[in-house]
C-alpha cells in the first residue's frame, strides 16, 4: 500500500484547490484508499507547535538575558563610582601617611608655621595617637569647619594651629591661621591700636 | 616729636619703610614699625609725610599731610608726640576656602577652572590661595564622577576683599534615585487552538 505523499489536485473542485492532506480533517469522507496523512505521520503537524513554544521561549531567554545584562552593567556603574572614591582616599592616605613623619622629625622646640606672625591665641589641639592618620585628619578638619560655619573664630583659630603644626606640608592650614589671626586683632584691638579694620 | 608706625594692616607691623618729610628723608621704620623723627616748622603750614613701601606692598595714593598746630604738654619737661599712622597694604591677599559638601565626599574642587583639592570622607576640604585684591575667585564642586548628585556641579563667585578673608561654602547634595521606568509592553494575545 503506497500512502499518498503530499499533494493531491481534487478533481472534484471547480476551482482546482490543491488540497493537503496532511492537514485534512480525518473525520471528513475520503475517496478510495486514501489514507489522512496526519494520522499516517503523526509527527507532521505537531512539530510546527513545538516551534512555535521554542520561539517563546527564545524570547523569554532574551529578555531575561537583556534584564541581566543592564542589572550587571549598573552593578559595575557604582563600583566604578565607588572605586573612583576609594581611589581618592588612597591617595590622601599615602600622603597623610608621609605627612605627620615629616612633623615627628621637627624638633619641639620648632616654631610653628604661623609663629611670629601676631599674639597666641587659643589652645593648640594635637592629634590623637591612637586613631589612625586619616580618620583622625578627616575628623579634625570636619571639626574646624565646623568652627569656622559656626564663627566661633577663637576655637577655630587653636584647632587650625594644632592642624598646621600636625600636617606643615598643607599650605591651606597655615594661612587660615593667618587669617584668623588677622580677624582676631580686628575683633579684638590691642589699645594701642586704632582698630581700623576692614 | 612725631611717631611714625608703619603697618601692613592694623596691628601688624612693617620694618625698613623709609619715611620722607617735606621731602627729606628722617629715617625707616624699626621692628616694631615706628620711627620717631623732629620737625620743625612754622605753626599752621602743611607737613608732607611720604613713605616708600617695600616690594609686595602698595604704595599710597596720596602722601600724609598735617597741619602743625601749638601743642603744650601738662609737664612741661616732656615734649608733646602725635602718632601718625602709615599703611602699607600688601599687594596681595590670602583667600581661603572651606567647603563643606554634605553627601559630597570625594568632589574634587575647582578654583578658576583648576582642580586645587578634594573633599575628604566627611565632605570637607580646605583650599587657599593668594591673589590680588578684588579679584574673582570661581568656586566649583565638580560632580562629573558622581552624576547621581544633585544639584551638579555647583559654582559660588566670591570677591577677594582688601583683607585677609575666609569663605566657607556649605553645599548640600542629595542622592537622585532615577524613577524606574514601566515599559508599556503590548502583550500579544496568542489563541491557541
Amino acid at each position: 500500500m503506497s500512502l499518498p505523499r503530499t499533494l493531491v489536485v481534487d478533481e472534484h473542485g471547480e476551482e482546482r484547490t490543491i488540497v493537503d492532506h496532511r492537514f485534512h480533517d480525518p473525520r471528513m469522507q475520503v475517496e478510495g484508499d486514501l489514507v489522512p496523512s496526519n494520522i499516517a505521520e503523526p509527527d507532521a503537524f505537531p512539530r510546527r507547535i513545538g516551534f512555535g513554544r521554542i520561539q517563546w521561549w527564545h524570547v523569554v531567554a532574551a529578555f531575561l538575558v537583556v534584564v541581566m545584562l543592564c542589572v550587571l552593567s549598573i552593578v559595575a556603574y557604582r563600583e566604578h563610582v565607588k572605586a573612583c572614591g576609594l581611589r581618592a582616599a588612597i591617595a590622601e592616605l599615602t600622603r597623610a601617611q608621609s605627612i605627620p613623619e615629616a612633623a615627628e622629625r621637627r624638633s619641639p622646640g620648632a616654631p610653628s608655621p604661623s609663629a611670629g606672625l601676631g599674639p597666641f591665641v587659643g589652645s593648640v589641639e594635637a592629634p590623637t595617637e591612637s586613631a589612625s592618620p586619616t580618620k583622625d585628619r578627616v575628623a579634625m578638619e570636619r571639626r574646624g569647619a565646623d568652627l569656622l560655619a559656626a564663627n566661633d573664630y577663637m576655637a577655630a583659630l587653636g584647632h587650625y594651629r594644632g592642624l598646621a603644626a600636625a600636617f606643615p606640608g598643607d599650605r591651606a592650614f597655615a594661612n587660615i591661621v593667618i587669617v584668623l589671626e588677622s580677624k582676631q586683632r580686628c575683633l579684638r584691638p590691642s589699645p594701642e591700636m586704632d582698630g581700623a579694620c576692614h | 616729636m612725631l611717631d611714625l608706625v608703619v603697618e601692613s594692616d592694623p596691628g601688624v607691623p612693617l620694618e625698613g619703610v623709609r619715611i620722607a618729610v617735606d621731602g627729606k628723608r628722617v629715617g625707616a621704620s624699626s621692628a616694631t614699625g615706628m620711627l620717631r623723627a623732629s620737625i620743625a616748622s612754622q605753626l599752621g603750614s602743611l607737613v608732607r609725610i611720604e613713605h616708600d613701601c617695600p616690594e609686595g606692598y602698595r604704595d599710597p595714593v596720596e602722601p600724609t599731610t598735617l597741619r602743625l598746630h601749638d601743642n603744650r604738654s601738662l609737664r612741661e619737661s616732656t615734649l608733646p608726640t602725635m602718632e601718625i599712622a602709615l599703611r602699607c597694604p600688601p599687594s596681595k591677599r590670602i583667600a581661603v576656602i572651606v567647603v563643606r559638601a554634605q553627601n559630597g565626599a570625594g568632589l574634587p574642587v575647582l578654583l578658576n577652572d583648576r582642580i586645587v583639592g578634594r573633599t575628604n570622607a566627611a565632605g570637607v576640604a580646605h583650599v587657599s590661595t593668594v591673589t590680588a585684591p578684588g579679584s574673582e575667585l570661581n568656586v566649583r564642586l565638580d560632580t562629573s564622577m558622581q552624576p547621581l548628585l544633585a544639584p551638579r556641579n555647583p559654582t559660588r563667585l566670591l570677591t577677594v576683599p582688601d583683607s585677609h578673608e575666609l569663605f566657607v561654602i556649605d553645599q548640600a547634595f542629595e542622592i537622585s534615585r532615577r524613577a524606574r521606568r514601566r515599559r508599556n509592553m503590548q502583550r500579544k494575545i496568542i489563541k491557541i487552538e
